[in-house]
């Protein structure tokens, strides 16, 4: 049994529904024929050759590898859900760091290293003495009650 | 005829589009300085209305000049003697459909540039829901990066790092969610869209610095929302938190200088929040002014377009 490709250079953000749906298959159970992972696709209930077809994509994007045995390919996962949520994290951070996702996607805070530790210590400082004023006019205002 | 009608309006949207766009474009920075004086939330919608303005000025004015009902009484008044009911249409098949051509090409590289948008974002939709695990009101991703975001148009999904989980407590939690929730509601993903193909026949350097406003604006509109709940120093402080999480994480520090401006965006949103209720809030009386000067505006407008068109269409020889 000879296993084949490396994990590199896959895309996840080309990824489809029924990729996906397989990967999960082969992560609960590596080395699988197309026809074992056909069944046990529980969504959808695609055909044998659509599911043959997924997996040669898989293959050809380093997500799944192979193994002949017999006349049938083994299947198994090359990538895990980890490493492809890691590697679909870092397109988006990319993505958002040139401009592409801004109509897609809005982070809480931008990912842009725009603020050195002086700024963000300044603003800090800005925060403090505005709660300072505010609570010093509050206990002003009871003074005054 | 038909097409020749056709032609000369898609010509005449086109030729205002152009104009319109190149007159908001020059007033775009006393516009700005106006709207940022304003609480975000009225600012982005009157800035993506600013901007959808050259084309819908363009698109009613001209669809006024046309309409048989409205041009009789905007425009047929000022015919002259033995004027008779006209509007201007070019003569030559060929230049009408080059007219036609013209609007026809823009409209579909929008829709192309919308769908690949909305393609990509689908994607991204599924793979993050299948990456993810439901929680009440967002779904948690289990990635060292410490991310919070809010995906999607219609249905905007927001999605929490199970770092920032880690990192921050109840309250900061909530005060995030709240901000991602004003996302959600304003559906801001969808406004950014929008500006983004209202902006796309403008110069790169206007067009990036007007979204750039509109995005800082979105920001601040969803950070007031939370602080209507929360306090205006509060959520500055969630904010800083969470910048400061993501400066230290270092793994994928993005070096400054994407936006192409100084400025940052924190700092902004955190500026904003500690000047609080200072902002101007406009009333409806005001908008519903405003709304009038506009109407006001496209109805005198028509009859100047007439005699433009006019003029246009002789000097190109086909009218």
């Amino acid at each position: 049994m000879i296993k084949t490709r490396a994990a590199s250079n896959a895309l996840p953000g080309t990824l489809g529904e029924l990729e996906l749906l397989v990967l999960e298959v082969l992560w609960k159970e590596s080395d699988l024929d197309a026809r074992t992972i056909c069944g046990r696709l529980l969504r959808n209930k695609p055909s044998l050759s659509t599911v043959q077809s997924t997996l040669e994509r898989l293959h050809r994007k380093n997500l799944a590898g192979r193994s002949k045995q017999g006349r049938a390919y083994l299947y198994f996962p090359v990538v895990m859900r980890p490493q492809l949520l890691a590697r679909l994290m870092s397109d988006v951070i990319h993505l958002l760091h040139d401009g592409r996702m801004e109509t897609i996607l809005s982070s809480f805070v931008n990912v842009a290293a725009d603020l050195d530790e002086k700024s963000l210590h300044d603003l800090e400082q800005l925060i403090r003495q505005k709660r300072s004023e505010l609570e010093a006019s509050v206990v002003g205002k009871d003074n005054d009650a | 005829m038909m097409l020749n009608t056709i032609g000369s309006f898609s010509a005449l949207v086109l030729f205002c589009w152009l104009v319109f766009g190149f007159i908001f474009a020059a007033f775009y920075g006393p516009v700005s300085r106006g709207l940022l004086r304003l609480h975000p939330g009225h600012g982005s919608n009157l800035l993506l209305i600013y901007l959808a303005g050259p084309f819908l000025l363009a698109l009613i004015s001209t669809a006024f000049l046309f309409l048989p009902d409205t041009r009789v009484v905007l425009i047929d008044l000022h015919c002259h003697e033995n004027c008779q009911i006209h509007t201007p249409v070019i003569q030559s098949a060929l230049i009408a459909a080059v007219g036609v051509l013209s609007l026809f090409s823009i409209f579909t590289a929008a829709f192309i540039k919308s769908w690949t948008a909305v393609r990509h974002s689908l994607m991204l939709d599924k793979q993050f829901m299948f990456l993810s695990r439901q929680q009440t009101g967002y779904r948690i991703i289990r990635t060292d990066e410490p991310l919070v975001f809010t995906l999607g148009w219609w249905t905007p999904q927001v999605y929490v790092a199970d770092r920032v989980l880690e990192y921050c407590n109840d309250k900061d939690m909530a005060i995030i969610l709240s901000h991602e929730h004003a996302h959600q509601l304003r559906k801001d993903n969808l406004r950014l869209l929008a500006a983004r193909i209202f902006t796309a026949g403008l110069p790169l350097s206007l067009a990036a610095r007007i979204r750039a406003d509109l995005a800082d604006m979105t920001e601040q509109a969803c950070d007031f929302h939370a602080a209507a709940q929360h306090g205006y120093l509060e959520v500055a402080e969630v904010i800083l938190k969470i910048k400061r999480l993501l400066l230290s994480s270092g793994s994928r520090s993005i070096p400054f200088g994407a936006r192409g401006f100084a400025e940052s965006q924190v700092e902004n949103r955190v500026r904003a929040l500690l000047l609080g209720g200072v902002y101007t809030e406009l009333h409806e009386w005001q908008l519903l002014l405003s709304g009038s000067g506009i109407v006001l505006v496209m109805l005198l407008i028509v009859e100047p377009l007439h005699h433009m068109a006019e003029w246009l269409f002789k000097v190109i020889g086909y009218h």
